[in-house]
């Protein structure tokens, strides 16, 4: 079923990197994995995390985006990025939760830009969340208001393939954290999207050891 | 970490705290960190070049590297790091085997190499590993190896050496060296080193030649120099003098400009570092200040044992040893002045001293026993039994307080021969045993635990021995004074099973730290003194406890090995502890920060605990069964 919507969503990005004007977006569409049986060992993956002022894509905004990239083995640290965006209106509650400081709103930089700088380095790789759901309609609606078209990209969920894991067992606690304690991985001070995604990143590499076969791309969209 | 990249900050923090990484600066430090890449390797993976180039930094988890012969040679943990194309290089057949998942920060070889060019003393950290990195950590002895020999020739030799010009003249040579209390002088022209004379030049060339005072150092100096640089170790030099059979050589720099000079004697005096030559200094000390210079020494000696490779047993052993011979040269200094003893006396040593486990910082824990031959009625007995308490009163008011001014401070308690309770004649000593004994209340059984670790330090050991079989008998068989002193062993709890599994001091000044005296070596010390008493076991030393209640049976050897094991690696974490305490110029103490260890560490720490923790179980199942208190 996961194979059948991705292989759908495939189809209409093709079509839609056709009919998009040249961007950044076009190119993600265009640059596209050929086949479902891909071996993963042959792809790029891009780890990325958002945070924001709240959890509604509508009327929330996003505060800061990071990012890593990395391939079944290794993570590049050379890759790793953190932008911090200009936001609207106050920050509220959440700059205390996210750490802000006068540094980050002096270096921060519009959507649009950050946006540009993430899907750049996102072409021809393939999305790496920790609970994609949230993060993903996030940009898909700054894609929406910047390109005119959505952001349907395959993507890898490390919190879906930690509840699969598990099967029909009992429910396993799933934040990142939590995840990471049963993989012997270290703490990591959270909420600061560049650690994040390198969180993520590092809880994905961990999961992959635990496959028995040879992964392909399929093995890994849920 | 430069502004540029925030997102590395948490990589290059950790990164920050490891060896030798703390040597390099924020721009080194951040383009270490942004060149880094991560790896997760599961336990059971054997790495290779492929897995694991270039240098690998373990962000967490465990790896033991192993010889051909499969012997453990390193077991690594977090913030360790290892290379394994240079370890394979200089070992065949090594293996490197992931025994607990680990996340590896690994550097490139070309960005390794770029960093050692830039930053040379990180770059000599890992030239120095190079001659050391396959060192086995535990099958060598330390014995084998003089830590004293492993110093560098620049730690030892005498700097700003003496240098006369080659027209000068034998006298002058020999004027030079006596106002200099030295016995050679080199001979440079310009600084450049030429020659040596040395006093034996001037014996034997000069006046047994009939030569006279006149003659030029160039016509009597040796030259052909045997030199050293100051990066050698003490060994090359002893090779050097010895192989040559000379006594004393030139420190020359890169460009042959003589930096110092050593010479055979100071050799020597670098091996009076050795706890048996310092002993032996300490019994030629005339006064109480030379004794005071000799203790002050011994947290940086006590390093240099560290490093050497000796055990925190056996630097425990050492740092006894020397406070044995500071406390008899001391009685034996007050002895000559105050004239020689109205009645035989033995010093005994209590506590940590008298069980040989003493660590830095460790106070006085003494007292006096003497012989009295009073029989009922005997009036010239009691004049001299009244002499006797003077003399020996002077003696311990005396000793104590120059042990105190020598760095053994004066006990809280007030368990010290200068208090007349702790300073009795032989037959006065049992009764109060026997009282003890026989009504343990909890100030009873606390002197009695301290009382029973019990050694002479000094004087007739055939009191302290009597004095001695006489606790063992009253106690021997006791059940009820076992069970109160079970009791009392029980109070210290180690710490388990709460946070992070570790119990941390939640009061005073180390509010985040562990006391590893308090939690981890009392509580054995006492679990192993209650079953030697109830077994009437004469030892006091904690190990050789175990190893007498192995060979009676009353600890299994699973027990008996555990309990040993446990007990080594805490005396061993609480003399690293202050090794690094002194390195650090904080005062040594006995307060583990949990976080200081690295995890594997930390790990062990825990089943130490976990030892002690069932060992006491035990012990409460045996002598409190039924309630008793």
């Amino acid at each position: 079923m996961a194979s059948f919507s991705w292989y759908w969503q495939a189809g209409w990005a093709r079509y839609r990197g056709r009919h998009l004007a040249d961007s950044v977006l076009a190119d993600i569409y265009r640059r596209w994995p050929q086949s479902l049986r891909q071996p993963i060992a042959d792809l790029g993956l891009i780890s990325v995390d958002l945070e924001t002022t709240g959890l509604d894509p509508a009327v929330d905004q996003i505060i800061s985006i990071g990012w890593v990239g990395l391939d079944h083995r290794r993570i590049y640290l050379e890759s790793a990025r953190e932008l911090w965006l200009k936001i609207s209106g106050s920050v509220g509650q959440s700059a205390r939760f996210h750490q802000i400081t006068d540094r980050h709103l002096a270096e921060a930089i519009s959507l649009q830009e950050a946006l540009e700088q993430l899907l750049g380095a996102a072409v021809g790789r393939i999305w790496l969340f920790h609970h994609a759901g949230l993060d993903q309609a996030f940009l898909d609606r700054a894609c929406q208001r910047f390109y005119g078209s959505p952001l349907r990209v395959p993507f890898i969920d490390t919190l879906a393939l930690e509840r699969q894991r598990h099967g029909h067992g009992p429910r396993p606690a799933l934040r990142l954290h939590q995840c990471r304690q049963r993989y012997g991985l270290p703490e990591y001070r959270g909420h600061q999207a560049s650690i994040d995604a390198l969180a993520t990143a590092e809880l994905w590499l961990a999961w992959r050891c635990r496959q028995a076969r040879a992964l392909t791309l399929a093995d890994c969209l849920i | 970490m430069t502004l540029r990249s925030p997102e590395l900050a948490a990589v290059a923090d950790f990164i920050r705290h490891c060896l030798p990484f703390d040597r390099l600066d924020d721009d080194q430090l951040g383009f270490t960190a942004r060149h880094m890449e991560v790896t997760y390797q599961p336990a059971g993976t054997d790495l290779d070049t492929s897995s694991a180039p270039g240098l690998s930094l373990l962000r967490s988890g465990a790896i033991d590297i192993c010889n051909d012969q499969g012997e453990l040679i390193q077991r690594l943990g977090e913030s360790q790091h290892f290379h394994l194309a240079d370890l394979m290089a200089t070992l065949p057949g090594l293996r490197a085997t992931v025994i607990e998942d680990a996340l590896l920060y690994q550097l490139p070889e070309n960005d390794f190499h770029q960093l050692r060019e830039q930053n040379p003393d990180f770059d000599q950290h890992f030239r120095r590993e190079d001659s050391r990195k396959i060192r086995p950590d535990r099958p060598l002895q330390p014995q084998q190896l003089d830590p004293l020999l492993l110093q560098s020739v620049a730690d030892l030799m005498h700097r700003n050496p003496v240098c006369l010009k080659p027209e000068q003249t034998a006298r002058d040579a020999a004027t030079c060296m006596d106002r200099h209390h030295i016995s050679s002088v080199l001979i440079a022209d310009h600084r450049e080193l030429l020659g040596i004379v040395t006093d034996r030049d001037l014996r034997s060339r000069v006046i047994a030649a009939d030569r006279s005072g006149d003659i030029t150092l160039a016509a009597i100096m040796t030259t052909g120099l045997k030199t050293l640089s100051p990066g050698d170790s003490l060994f090359d030099a002893m090779l050097l003098m010895t192989e040559y059979n000379l006594h004393h050589l030139p420190v020359v720099d890169q460009q042959h400009l003589p930096l110092g000079i050593l010479s055979a004697t100071d050799l020597l005096h670098a091996r009076s570092n050795n706890p048996i030559f310092l002993a032996q200094r300490i019994k030629h000390c005339s006064d109480v200040n030379g004794l005071r210079e000799i203790v002050s020494r011994l947290p940086r000696l006590m390093g240099q044992w560290h490093s050497g490779g000796a055990s925190g047993l056996q630097i425990s052993r050492m740092l006894t040893t020397v406070s044995d011979a500071v406390t008899r040269r001391l009685l034996v200094l007050a002895e000559a002045e105050l004239g020689p003893p109205p009645a035989a006396y033995a010093w005994l040593g209590f506590g940590s001293q008298g069980r040989s486990e003493q660590a830095l910082g460790a106070d006085q824990d003494n007292a006096l026993v003497y012989s009295s031959d009073k029989d009922a009625g005997d009036r010239d007995a009691d004049d001299r039994d009244a002499g006797a308490a003077s003399y020996f009163e002077a003696l311990a008011e005396r000793v104590c307080n120059q042990l105190d001014y020598c760095g053994y401070s004066l006990c809280r308690g007030d368990i010290m021969a200068k208090n007349p309770r702790w300073r009795l004649p032989l037959g006065q000593w049992r009764q109060t045993v026997q009282r003890w004994t026989a009504a343990p209340t909890p100030k009873a059984v606390m002197h009695v635990s301290i009382f029973f670790d019990i050694r002479a330090i000094h004087g007739d050991t055939t009191l302290a021995r009597a004095l001695q079989a006489t606790m063992l008998d009253c106690t021997a068989g006791n059940d009820i004074f076992s069970a109160a002193l079970a009791q009392n062993a029980l109070e210290h709890r180690p710490p388990l099973g709460f946070f992070r599994r570790f119990v941390v001091e939640h009061s005073g000044e180390h509010q985040s730290a562990l006391d590893l005296k308090l939690r981890g070596i009392i509580p054995i010390v006492d679990l192993c003194r209650i079953h030697a008493l109830a077994q009437g076991i004469s030892a006091v030393n904690t190990s050789e406890r175990i190893h007498r209640l192995l060979d009676q049976g009353v600890l299994t050897p699973v027990d008996g090995g555990n309990l040993l094991d446990a007990f080594e690696f805490i005396c061993q974490q609480r003399i690293a502890l202050q090794v690094r305490q002194v390195a650090g110029h904080r005062p040594a103490d006995n307060f583990l920060d949990p976080t200081e260890l690295n995890h594997l560490a930390r790990e062990q720490l825990r089943d130490a605990f976990s030892v002690v923790h069932e060992a006491q179980q035990a012990l409460q199942l045996k002598y409190l069964r039924g309630g008793l208190f």
